[in-house]
């Protein structure tokens, strides 16, 4: 198994992250993705953007 | 043939208490987006949904990317509550993949909030194969 696990990641239900250049850390989370853009180029190189999904609820499809 | 390998990401499902209750995997790839040469935006987390019709994403990037929602061409999309949503569909716009580049065309949605779709028109159509390996859990794509 090579899946990934996001450290603490129950802890942001629903909102934008930047994961760190592991992929495995959040640095920043929020509402909205352009401030949660625009602090993590500040902050950090090489970040990767998610909406995270609901995690009380699982994905069927639109 | 070149491929492009990413391995899926495991969430938890948690209860009204906040404990974790299952766990799910999701397929998701990194994509970069760029709108008519402005500036890249990403990688984002966006999940290939080989049962989505379209590419339809979160009007909340739509500001980053540089992209008037509603100067989009208008759309309705329903999904499986059968609820109708408006789109509004862009094109013109670059998606990366490791180096791979493609144009194509994303709808947007004020009222879709969730994890950025890929669907068969635009994305799937892009690639000469796509394989999701539940028990590798990996998927590959090749172009």
């Amino acid at each position: 198994m090579k899946a990934r696990r996001i450290k603490d990641i129950e802890k942001y239900s629903d909102q934008w992250v930047a994961l760190d250049k592991s992929r495995t850390r959040v640095i920043i989370a929020g509402k909205n993705f352009q401030k949660v853009y625009e602090e993590a180029n500040k902050k950090a190189k090489k970040s990767s953007f998610m909406k995270v999904p609901r995690l009380d609820a699982a994905f069927v499809g639109k | 043939m070149s491929l492009k390998k990413f391995y899926y990401t495991r969430f938890p499902i948690v209860n009204s208490k906040g404990h974790k209750i299952a766990e799910i995997a999701r397929p998701l790839v990194e994509i970069i987006l760029n709108y008519k040469h402005g500036s890249m935006v990403g990688p984002i987390n966006a999940l290939p949904d080989s049962g989505a019709d379209y590419n339809l994403f979160s009007s909340s990037i739509c500001p980053t990317l540089g992209i008037s929602l509603r100067k989009g061409k208008k759309f309705s999309v329903v999904g499986i509550s059968g609820e109708e949503i408006i789109t509004y569909r862009h094109y013109g716009i670059s998606i990366f993949i490791e180096g791979y580049k493609f144009e194509t065309f994303i709808d947007f949605s004020d009222h879709y909030q969730d994890t950025p779709i890929l669907g068969q028109q635009g994305f799937f159509d892009k690639f000469k194969s796509i394989k999701f390996s539940r028990v590798k859990e990996e998927i590959i794509l090749e172009h």
